[in-house]
């Protein structure tokens, strides 16, 4: 058995790259998950500055667009929407505004907002760099591109199966099923895949509209941003976060898949239910149960004829609504594989963006002084960790100038949140607040799931009592029902008249609709309800009351119908560059009364929201920690009892500090890009003998006794991983066997030898029986009395003399001729009589 | 191993499916049914049949149930609740929601309408359901370590299944009541070619081959049309749960098509109730109406309202679902009152009608006058239509399902004796299946399929599921293949055999030899040849070879051969066998060997005689001069004299023995000065001679 890490980060969760391993297994190839990295969309920007060509086509198609659904209100209103006075009064919520959120001129506002003072180019000699700094964090401007695992180092065509746990894990699969040679298996439980479709076509829907609004930035060709020559410049920690230590993983970015890419990709998948057998190449067999990560998330058991793996993906030891983790259905395996554990540390997935620059001559940049009046307003929102780095040394008419921007997550991580992933401090979630521009976290802890979704009803509910919106980017899974019924129910009590919420995605509808039909994919307190006859989610009756409503996107007439503020919205978002959520964050980001909610654990905070800066809006972290914790690794030990356990290797250490780790197990430590090797096991392999093979077998007893032993030529046969022994269908003699293993047994029969003999043209010989001391000369032909002998001599004359001296334990042939020597040991290996 | 099936109930009948299977050393009960035609102890199977002392849970190992009809679930509360049975009970998701909706109905029209004693209480039909695991379709499900468990898609109601049971090595099929078509909300029945050594199988429909399903769909909204347009009621009497469903998407689809304004009503409470649930369950229906749940679930019907009793007498048309089916009772027998005088109503009887009931009595025959009780009759003057819409398999597909199944026997229950006595001759002539169909308490005994669990060596599987290319690589220098031996003399063919790597096997049958090995009776182990060995040691049979060979050797007129030596001719010979076969072959003093291979030079070493015409001579006879010649001859005048060669080996070494044996023939050993004078840092140089 082999594994190899195929992501950067060796299966740690936390770092946003989810685990993708390649499995070889009894001659099985398999690849396991196949994400995308979503962290590293929050390094493009979320417009394009220097509109290509083509855009202004787009754009007049916009205009059209708003010609014909917007009212003649909507068109009047001035563009510059950015501005939080003009965006919308308070106090009034049963006033409903109709206005134009998203149009060609919003486009423009963004890009005008973003080019007011507070970008430049990140190379200032070289104006036509991609990279362009803002806020202090380098960001790209050019139109996504998504990052996978490194599937370079997968032979494509040889691959036997895909195996998908999560929605996430399946990002990236459309990427690997439209190359040419892709010809594998792909499995998924069933809620996986359709949580997985809704989730990709969110993300097609999200970057379509981002074309449609800023134009294509490159067709056909690698962008600028991945050349060499930019890469070169850049620093060094972004570098590696884009494209790994030694730019190694510049391959693995793609631009977008199409529709027709996925819709042929959600085709070749299987979709299983939990605890359904499916076999890869008859040898392999496949078996999903549940992780409780999330409706349809999955842990495998795999079996080979020789071992059993059991494959923990993303885990969660107390689930939500979904069905729980079910560890019985995966024990007695030989070997663990861990991965997507949580990271010990609470990992900032973009180190603090320090780097220098110099500008030639010019003293007084005006958009440097600026930029430092940035950072001061900036500081005044958010707050730094401490003074390293803000000091500017000034050298001659050179600016050294280290830039800090306001730092954010510093605050968050650092001891308490590492604390609590350790878990020495579960309970009760852990709030900070920041004063001037509130920042709250909440760290999800898995103990309390309940507590901490109602800890954020509880803040959205004061956000919407002060007049203020919120907005909660979130993606399509299961997490959306619950916090949809929470929020509910506090909105219900509040005593602020009617709120809607929205949900704006294009999934919106689906996954709504999909949350009703889902009992077997639930946990027992939610099945509960499916025999009690009631709707699994109260999401049913919020849609029928109108609290609730799912919008396609911000650019259909329901919106500019049934828009309200103030409102809680959910909506979609990819690292905050694309989706509804950009639009609305936009709007609503320079007022201290609304809310922003971050649920994704791997945003970087302070990256994601560089380019809508300066900010006021009140930031709510939430984190959602998926995965097992480190220490729960000794717990799933425990449980499952495996022969031999993989976890990564950031584990090593804590694991060997855990005296928990008792168990006799053996521990393997994989890392990214390499291979751990383990032997096959020992263990016999079972299968089944077909009951006329076994009629057919000639058994004999030796004459020690105990043993009985038959000679055995059969077909070994496999069917959906099931292995027997058949009567064999081609009658190849057995003769075979004892030339390849260089073995002879049994007593030679005479009479057959001499037959043989004869028939291969040999009939010039003689046979001499020596018997109790007695040599008798029978001639060519010998009868009955050479079944019992001591020792008999044949002489071979022609074509050339050979002798052969037979007893009944040894023969020796003698004969200098190598085609005769052939044929006579040939004749004496098949009249052996064997048992 | 056999397999014993005691059918409790649905033996050679319809109604209180119930049967006991011991496979494996465990015994299974299949449906806990109730019989709707008896209103005594006869309604139950009699499960002391079971356990004469009562103790069920010991005797039987889980309940699997099928469906959520009475016949199936039934007498399952009553079992549990009365009975004290606590194993395990299987059954779907749809059927754990949906059977209480049943058997709480059931109770109900017994306690309240008919005021007979009822079974068991509302609260012990929870407590029953409490009980159960709900499975997934295809989910294997572990009972315990030999007991295994998986339900497939049966499409004979929501949820219905049929069970796949395997016990130790003994596997089964139970069908459960299964449909072979789609119908407008379910799929067809689906399994996998199981080839179990029992199949269980229903046969309501053992002879009956039916129509195609579109024209009585065709004839039925035609005549409801019509009663429709003269102004006529129409009651549908159903059960709560399917056909009710079923007919109600084909009317509210042909409402919707043919814009008719007259509203469609369901009997309140239970039906309305069980919209909910195929709205929550739609993922168990079939694929079309699956795809609606976005924009509009199927099952919210948009002409379909709760009907009111004050509705009854009401004017104008209107359709009316009402439970319970076959008019037994409850709102559709009041409502037949008040209906069924007037000629323009209609009233239509989908399915299956038992003996005894109001709905048996419409169909059989045309009845003007119905005896309610022997108070009440009625003058039955309405049009009255019967639909076969039977969700039951027909013949074909009964047959269609043995065959593809492709069980080793088959048991026939659910069904009339005749017909099923029918089926059995088909089954037994047209698939060659022994097949039966046990009465109720009759034993059915079947051979449980024979396996032998053997074990393989690790070796033994290795060598021939994985072309180990280290391995291959490793034979190629020791043993050349025999066929090949003389191809092989001259060392090409090991080259071109290297390069041949091969891919790994996944071909699904593989041929392999190997020695079944059975120590003091129990497991039978299969070894490799090679591990045999060890405990064949005493059947060895040792083979060995001699021979001797003529090997040609020029000096170069450096001298007779005796000056040289034996030695020195013997290490050249090495040093040039090394070129071949590498480190396979080592030097001892006066030997060449390699493992069981011994080669030396002839005793008698050198003489003079010989020359080189006719060492060739000598060489065309073969070793028919051995013994006149000594060994090694020589010919001062010539430069190409002759050695012999004597060698010994084992069969083990047999290929490498071919090798070094053709490399020795095609020999043409060049001694140089150096080496003639024992200079061993002198590099001797040797060229190869075909003949």
């Amino acid at each position: 058995m082999r594994l190899t890490c195929l992501g950067e980060r060796n299966g740690v969760v936390e770092a946003g790259e989810p685990a993708c391993h390649l499995l070889e297994i009894c001659d099985t190839r398999l690849l396991l998950e196949c994400p995308l990295d979503l962290s590293a969309l929050s390094y493009f920007l979320p417009t394009l500055l220097k509109r290509p060509e083509m855009v202004l086509s787009s754009n007049t198609k916009a205009t059209g667009y708003d010609l014909k659904h917007g009212d003649a209100k909507t068109s009047s209103i001035p563009s510059r929407n950015y501005e939080p006075e003009h965006a919308y009064e308070h106090g009034s919520s049963s006033h409903i505004k109709r206005q134009k959120l998203l149009s060609h001129s919003d486009a423009d506002g963004v890009a005008s907002h973003l080019l007011c003072g507070l970008m430049r180019d990140w190379n200032a000699v070289n104006g036509s760099s991609p990279y362009k700094e803002l806020d202090g964090q380098i960001l790209i401007e050019a139109e996504p591109w998504y990052k996978t695992a490194d599937l370079g180092l997968v032979d494509i065509p040889l691959l036997d199966a895909v195996i998908i746990s999560n929605p996430i894990g399946m990002l990236g699969l459309p990427f690997l099923t439209r190359h040419p040679e892709f010809s594998a298996k792909i499995f998924a439980t069933d809620a996986t895949t359709k949580c997985g479709q809704l989730l990709i076509e969110e993300l097609l829907s999200s970057h379509n509209e981002y074309v449609q609004l800023y134009g294509r930035s490159s067709i056909g060709k690698a962008p600028p941003w991945l050349e060499l020559k930019h890469i070169a410049k850049l620093p060094s920690n972004i570098k590696d976060a884009l494209y790994g230590v030694n730019g190694s993983t510049r391959a693995n970015w793609h631009p977008i898949y199409s529709v027709a890419d996925v819709r042929e990709c959600i085709a070749k998948i299987s979709r299983l239910h939990y605890g359904e057998e499916a076999s890869v190449d008859g040898i392999l067999v496949l078996k999903p149960s549940s992780s409780g990560f999330g409706i349809g998330a999955s842990n495998w058991a795999m079996t080979v004829p020789w071992s059993r793996l059991t494959y923990i993906a993303t885990s969660m030891r107390k689930s939500g609504s979904a069905m729980g983790l079910n560890l019985s259905a995966l024990k007695g395996n030989q070997i663990l594989l861990l991965s997507d554990l949580q990271a010990s540390k609470m990992s900032n997935a973009n180190p603090l963006a320090t780097f220098q620059k110099t500008i030639g001559g010019d003293v007084d940049d005006p958009r440097a002084s600026k930029k430092g009046s940035l950072r001061i307003r900036a500081q005044r929102f958010w707050p730094r960790r401490s003074a390293i780095g803000s000091t500017s040394q000034p050298s001659g008419d050179i600016i050294s100038k280290q830039i800090q921007p306001c730092t954010v997550s510093p605050l968050i991580s650092a001891e308490p949140l590492q604390a609590t992933a350790m878990g020495s401090t579960e309970g009760t979630p852990q709030l900070q607040s920041v004063t001037s521009g509130r920042f709250l976290d909440v760290k999800w802890s898995e103990t309390d799931i309940k507590e901490s979704i109602s800890t954020l009803a509880k803040e959205v509910k004061s956000a919407v009592s002060a007049g203020g919106c919120v907005l909660i980017p979130i993606s399509p899974s299961g997490l959306i029902f619950e916090l949809i019924e929470e929020i509910a129910l506090e909105l219900r009590s509040a005593t602020v008249g009617h709120i809607p919420m929205f949900y704006v995605s294009s999934a919106a509808e689906e996954l709504l609709a999909y949350s009703n039909i889902i009992p077997e994919w639930l946990g027992p307190s939610r099945q509960e309800k499916l025999y009690a006859g009631e709707a699994l989610f109260g999401i049913a009756g919020l849609l029928k009351e109108k609290d609730l409503i799912p919008l396609h996107s911000l650019q259909t007439p329901e919106f500019l119908k049934l828009w309200q503020e103030p409102c809680v919205v959910f909506a979609a978002h990819w690292g905050l560059r694309m989706g509804p959520a950009v639009h609305l964050l936009h709007r609503w980001g320079k007022n201290m009364d609304n809310m922003l909610v971050l649920l994704e654990p791997s945003l970087d905070i302070q990256l994601a929201l560089s380019p809508f800066q300066p900010l006021a809006i009140q930031v709510l972290r939430l984190a959602v920690i998926s995965g097992l914790r480190p220490k729960e690794v000794p717990w799933v030990i425990e449980k499952l009892q495996p022969m031999f356990t993989l976890v990564p290797e950031f584990l090593q250490q804590s694991l060997s500090l855990n005296t928990e780790v008792r168990n006799p197990t053996s521990m393997h430590f994989y890392s990214s890009r390499q291979s751990v090797f383990l032997q096959d096991f020992p263990e016999e392999m079972q299968v089944e003998m077909s009951p006329e093979l076994a009629a057919n077998l000639k058994p004999k007893q030796l004459k020690t006794g105990k043993l009985t032993v038959a000679q055995l030529t059969a077909d070994l046969c496999t069917k959906d991983g099931h292995w027997s022994l058949q009567m064999p269908k081609s009658s190849k003699n057995s003769l075979g066997s004892s030339q390849k293993y260089g073995c002879c047994w049994g007593v030679v029969n005479v009479l057959a030898l001499v037959t043989a003999l004869k028939d291969c043209g040999l009939s010039d010989l003689s046979v001499t029986k020596i018997d109790n001391d007695q040599s008798i000369n029978l001639g060519n032909s010998p009868l009955e009395e050479v079944l019992n002998f001591d020792k008999v001599f044949i002489e071979i004359y022609s074509p050339s003399p050979a002798s052969l001296a037979i007893t009944s334990k040894a023969t020796h042939i003698s004969s200098d001729d190598p085609a005769l020597r052939h044929l006579v040991t040939d004749a004496v290996s098949r009249s052996l009589e064997r048992f | 191993m056999k397999i014993k099936c005691v059918p409790l109930g649905a033996g050679q009948d319809v109604g209180k499916s119930c049967v006991i299977v011991t496979l494996g050393g465990k015994m299974i009960m299949f449906d806990c049914g109730m019989h709707m035609g008896y209103q005594d102890d006869r309604r139950y199977p009699d499960f002391y049949r079971i356990s004469k002392i009562g103790d069920f849970t010991q005797a039987i190992d889980c309940i699997v149930v099928t469906h959520f009809h009475l016949d199936h679930v039934g007498a399952l509360p009553y079992f549990t609740e009365v009975c004290g049975y606590e194993g395990p009970i299987y059954m779907t998701y749809p059927t754990k929601a949906l059977a209480p909706l049943m058997l709480e109905d059931y109770r109900k029209v017994t306690v309240e309408r008919k005021g007979e004693q009822e079974q068991f209480s509302a609260l012990q039909i929870q407590q029953c359901m409490k009980k159960v695991t709900a499975v997934d379709l295809r989910q294997t499900v572990t009972v315990d370590n030999d007991l295994q468990l998986r339900a497939y898609y049966a499409g004979h109601v929501l949820g219905a299944a049929m069970f796949y049971v395997k016990a130790g090595d003994s596997t089964i099929v139970y069908t459960g009541d299964y449909n072979m078509t789609p119908d407008r909300h379910l799929g067809a029945a689906q399994i996998d070619r199981l080839r179990p050594d029992l199949l269980i199988t229903e046969s309501t429909y053992a002879t009956t081959v039916r129509d195609s399903k579109c024209a009585r769909e065709r004839e039925f909204l035609k005549s409801v049309h019509k009663c429709i347009d003269d102004g006529g009621k129409i009651l549908i009497p159903v059960f709560a749960l399917g056909r009710a469903q079923e007919l109600c998407i084909l009317l509210d689809d042909y409402w919707e098509r043919m814009n008719i304004k007259a509203p469609i009503y369901f009997s309140a409470g239970l039906t309305m109730q069980a919209n909910v649930y195929y709205k929550l369950l739609i993922s168990w229906t079939n694929q079309k109406v699956k795809d609606t749940y976005v924009t509009r679930n199927t099952f919210d019907f948009k002409h379909v309202s709760p009907f009111d009793r004050s509705e009854m007498d009401a004017p104008g048309p209107c359709v009316l679902f009402a439970t319970p089916g076959m008019l037994s009772g409850g709102l559709s027998l009041e409502v037949f009152k008040h209906w069924a005088p007037s000629e323009r109503n209609m009233i239509i009887l989908p399915g299956y009608c038992i003996a005894g009931t109001v709905g048996h009595k419409l169909m059989s025959g045309k009845p003007t006058r119905i005896e309610l009780d022997k108070r009440t009759q009625i003058d039955v003057r309405c049009q009255i239509h019967h639909l076969s819409f039977s969700a039951h398999t027909d013949a074909k597909g009964i047959m269609d399902l043995v065959r593809h199944v492709d069980p080793r026997h088959v048991i026939l229950v659910h069904g009339e004796k005749p017909k099923m006595a029918t089926l059995k001759n088909r089954i037994m002539t047209e698939l060659k299946i022994p097949c039966f169909y046990p009465a109720n308490h009759e034993l059915v005994e079947v051979p449980s399929h024979c396996i032998f669990k053997v074990d393989l060596s690790n070796r033994f599987v290795m060598h021939h599921l994985i072309d180990d290319v280290n391995d291959s690589q490793n034979s190629q220098n020791l043993s050349a293949p025999m066929d090949d031996m003389l191809e092989t003399a001259d060392g090409s063919s090991s080259i071109r055999n290297a390069s041949s790597y091969s891919l790994p096997p996944t071909q699904v049958r593989t041929h392999v030899e190997g020695i079944a090995v059975n120590e003091n009776s129990l497991r039978i182990k299969i070894l490799h040849p090679i591990e045999a060995q060890a405990c064949l040691a005493d059947m060895k049979h040792d083979v060995s070879f001699s021979c001797f060979q003529t090997i040609f050797v020029e000096a170069n007129g450096h001298g007779r051969l005796v000056d040289i030596g034996e030695k020195t001719i013997l290490h050249s010979l090495y040093l040039e066998l090394v070129k071949w076969v590498g480190n396979a072959v080592s030097r001892e003093e006066d030997c060449i060997i390699g493992g069981s291979f011994c080669m030396r030079l002839c005793k008698g070493s050198v003489t003079q005689n010989g020359s080189e015409g006719q060492s060739e001579s000598e060489f065309n006879h073969g070793i028919k001069d051995r013994d006149i010649g000594d060994s090694i001859s020589c010919n001062p005048s010539s430069s190409r004299q002759k050695i012999e060669v004597e060698c010994n080996w084992c069969y083990e070494d047999n290929s490498l023995a071919n090798r070094v044996m053709g490399i020795l023939r095609t020999l043409n050993l060049k001694l140089q000065q150096c080496l003639i004078t024992g200079s061993s840092q002198c590099k001797e140089s040797t060229n190869y001679h075909r003949y």
